[in-house]
């Protein structure tokens, strides 16, 4: 057997291929513990409405909505957007960010709940 | 709170809207009807109803990921679609067909399961918001008259495109309409990949740039390139690849269909008597 030869890829190792791709592609989540930080909705207001994180730093925001009606977290400057139902919680991850102001509002209720993101 | 409607209902279904003109057009071109419209409408609007029912328990699946895991599923499958509808329609010798081995039902019926696909991810948010406003007697006229006014603006946007696309050369018509299907496919990708992001299935990069001052996304030209073309002021690595892949996707697939038809030459469709 000459082992210096290359072997192209079959048709069976192609899908092993494409799962190896799309493992890669798909970074998980590290175990290391990522920084939790949370904020409540309350009568379509955002507690704190205002937040200071570290930058370079991936943070996992858990927003709990005790609001009966849903919310949506909108922020074009993280780029984020999720609805988050009545009485529910949620989870968005953010970062490493560069320092600066990060805006981010309520899209359902965008009057009142507004809020944002120093980061330092 | 109107303005707000208005503003929250255009946006969610101009996507949608424009995606159907490029489909509609492309059925009439290739005089497919418009039964299949109907079908993906009413099949996405009621799954739209049981997702968004179940959106609370949806979106604590997967260690909250659920929410955007639905949707980045939802966004893959339309761009695959969208690719396999292209491969049945390049390499015509005409653009204009009768029923062809049954392509044209095919293509029909490819069109009517990625409209309801789109429907159910635009139709379960719009459904949540209306939903939080039936309580309130105060809001919900003001909220549902906005939300009208949203969607008549969007579905407005809509006809004027399916209008302008069927306006157009005919050396340019099927062009275009590949362009935008191909643009669309890279978008759903593109947005998939922020939904995986925002999970922490893909680690989050800097953005690649931001062109946020010279076009910000939460105009009025930004949102309307956003739902056409996909334009986001800060986009990373990992939408771009996401994009380049559905735009390459749809080029695959147009290639490989007309390289089949050629090789198929039986398979040509007869004109359409005029």
């Amino acid at each position: 057997m000459n082992y210096l030869s290359i072997r192209w890829p079959t048709a069976n190792n192609h899908k092993a291929i494409a799962a190896l791709l799309l493992g890669g592609l798909l970074v998980c989540a590290t175990a290391s513990a990522t920084p939790v930080v949370e904020i409540t909705i309350k009568d379509h207001l955002f507690y704190p409405a205002e937040l200071i994180l570290p930058a370079a730093t991936k943070i996992k925001l858990l927003i709990h909505n005790t609001d009966p009606t849903p919310e949506e977290f909108e922020s074009y400057e993280l780029n984020r957007e999720k609805v988050i139902v009545g009485n529910s919680s949620a989870v968005i991850f953010i970062g490493p960010l560069k320092s600066g102001t990060y805006p981010f509002f309520g899209e359902f209720y965008p009057k009142t709940a507004q809020g944002k993101i120093l980061v330092k | 709170m109107l303005l707000n409607s208005v503003i929250l209902i255009l946006q969610e279904t101009l996507e949608a809207a424009l995606l159907i003109a490029v489909l509609l057009a492309i059925n009439t071109q290739l005089r497919c009807g418009h039964r299949w419209l109907w079908y993906g409408l009413s099949m996405g609007t009621v799954i739209a109803f049981i997702f968004a029912s179940n959106m609370g328990s949806i979106s604590e699946s997967f260690d909250y990921a659920g929410q955007e895991l639905l949707n980045a599923l939802l966004q893959s499958m339309i761009c695959i679609l969208v690719a396999m509808a292209v491969w049945l329609i390049t390499g015509l010798k005409q653009f204009q067909l009768t029923d062809w081995q049954g392509y044209s039902q095919r293509f029909a019926q490819l069109c009517s399961v990625i409209i309801m696909l789109a429907v159910i991810r635009e139709g379960q948010e719009i459904i949540l918001y209306l939903s939080g406003f039936l309580g309130s007697s105060e809001h919900i006229q003001t909220v549902l008259i906005g939300s009208s006014i949203g969607f008549g603006i969007g579905a407005s946007i809509g006809i004027l495109l399916f209008y302008a696309l069927l306006g157009l050369p005919t050396g340019w018509k099927k062009p275009t309409l590949l362009v935008l299907l191909a643009l669309f496919a890279g978008t759903m990708l593109s947005q998939s990949a922020v939904q995986l992001t925002q999970v922490d299935w893909i680690k989050q990069t800097a953005p690649l740039w931001d062109s946020s001052g010279l076009l910000a996304e939460e105009s009025m030209l930004g949102e309307l390139l956003y739902a056409l073309i996909g334009y986001e002021a800060r986009p990373t690595a990992a939408q771009m690849i996401a994009y380049a892949t559905g735009i390459g996707l749809v080029c695959l697939a147009a290639f490989s269909g007309t390289q089949y038809k050629k090789h198929h030459p039986a398979n040509q469709p007869t004109e359409v008597a005029k």
